[in-house]
């Protein structure tokens, strides 16, 4: 409940706080795919709230679980129900910083890649994670790609023992962002 | 040809049978057609988006999952990755109701305009800054 109001002022701050130098999307994608020999899952999000300050590099996005699509019914309405338990943690997102903004010209047209660190916050669970992700500006617009790998235990996702040999460890993560300037 | 050979040769008949209409009923692929349910709410997107904005908790026991049939007038049209996403206004500057379309009304949604009047049926995810609905279809 805590995370859930903490969540919802940040969403309400980084409205209040977009500036000139702030990008959005209200569409930003997050896929996940998990990979066993037995089955294959992948699922995406494409509404995911996010904004990136081309300034100090500071980067969030948020989402709602519920929001993920997959291939049918009765795998979403287990990924809800018994994994993500959606409706007692409806919301997602990252909160983080481009480590070595000084890599990314946000002005001018190109392809660049940095680090960035944060947290991740999933069914009230925050870990700090890294990665690189790439930028490609391109006429004012910057689309921000990055793979991340994690593991569902670490964030409390039970995984029943009847699926444990269908569900992946580690999942991978792809986070796709199309930026317009606010 | 013994009586035992044909029980095989039958079961290797009736098993392949047998499971792809498991596959069809228990497996099904598709997803539910938000038109096909009888269950649908009817409200406006000004109406649905200030419910949420006053209170979450109570707007997700009355709303999230359901079927919402929702009227509004088009903010915006966003065509990605061959799906589009409509935007009704709330008549808020805070936030609106977006649709996510399902892509079988690819064709109808090339005709919608913004500043139309339209109603949309799909399924409420909840909101974060915006109502979300996905699936939607545009009403009949």
């Amino acid at each position: 409940m805590t995370h859930k109001i903490t969540l919802t002022v940040i969403l309400t701050f980084m409205l209040l706080n977009i500036k000139a130098q702030q990008y959005m999307t209200k569409t930003g994608t997050v896929k996940f795919f998990s990979h066993t020999p037995l089955e294959d899952i992948k699922a995406e999000n494409r509404k995911v709230v996010s904004v990136l300050d081309s300034k100090t590099g500071a980067m969030e996005f948020f989402m709602l679980m519920k929001g993920f699509d997959f291939a049918n019914d009765l795998m979403e309405q287990h990924f809800n129900e018994s994994y993500a338990e959606s409706s007692k943690f409806p919301k997602a997102g990252f909160s983080g910083k481009i480590t070595d903004i000084s890599k990314v010209d946000f002005t001018k047209d190109g392809t660049y890649k940095a680090d960035y660190t944060g947290k991740l916050t999933l069914k009230d669970v925050t870990k700090d994670i890294s990665g690189t992700a790439t930028f490609v500006v391109k006429g004012g617009k910057i689309t921000a790609t990055s793979k991340l790998k994690i593991k569902p235990k670490d964030y409390n996702f039970v995984i029943p023992a009847t699926s444990v040999t269908k569900i992946a460890e580690e999942i991978d993560v792809d986070i796709i962002m199309d930026y317009t300037k606010k | 040809m013994s009586k035992r050979i044909k029980i095989w040769i039958a079961i290797g008949l009736i098993m392949p049978i047998g499971l792809i209409c498991l596959n069809m009923f228990y497996f099904d692929p598709s997803h539910k057609d938000p038109l096909d349910s009888k269950d649908k709410i009817y409200i406006s997107a000004p109406v649905l988006f200030a419910l949420y904005s006053l209170h979450e908790d109570s707007a997700n026991r009355l709303y999230l999952d359901s079927v919402i049939s929702v009227t509004g007038i088009v903010q915006a049209i966003e065509m990605k990755k061959r799906r589009y996403t409509v935007t009704l206004s709330s008549g808020d500057s805070n936030g609106a109701v977006i649709c996510e379309m399902d892509t079988l009304e690819n064709n109808k949604i090339k005709n919608i305009t913004k500043g139309r009047n339209i109603n949309l049926v799909g399924f409420c995810n909840g909101i974060l800054i915006d109502v979300q609905l996905d699936r939607c279809k545009l009403a009949k």
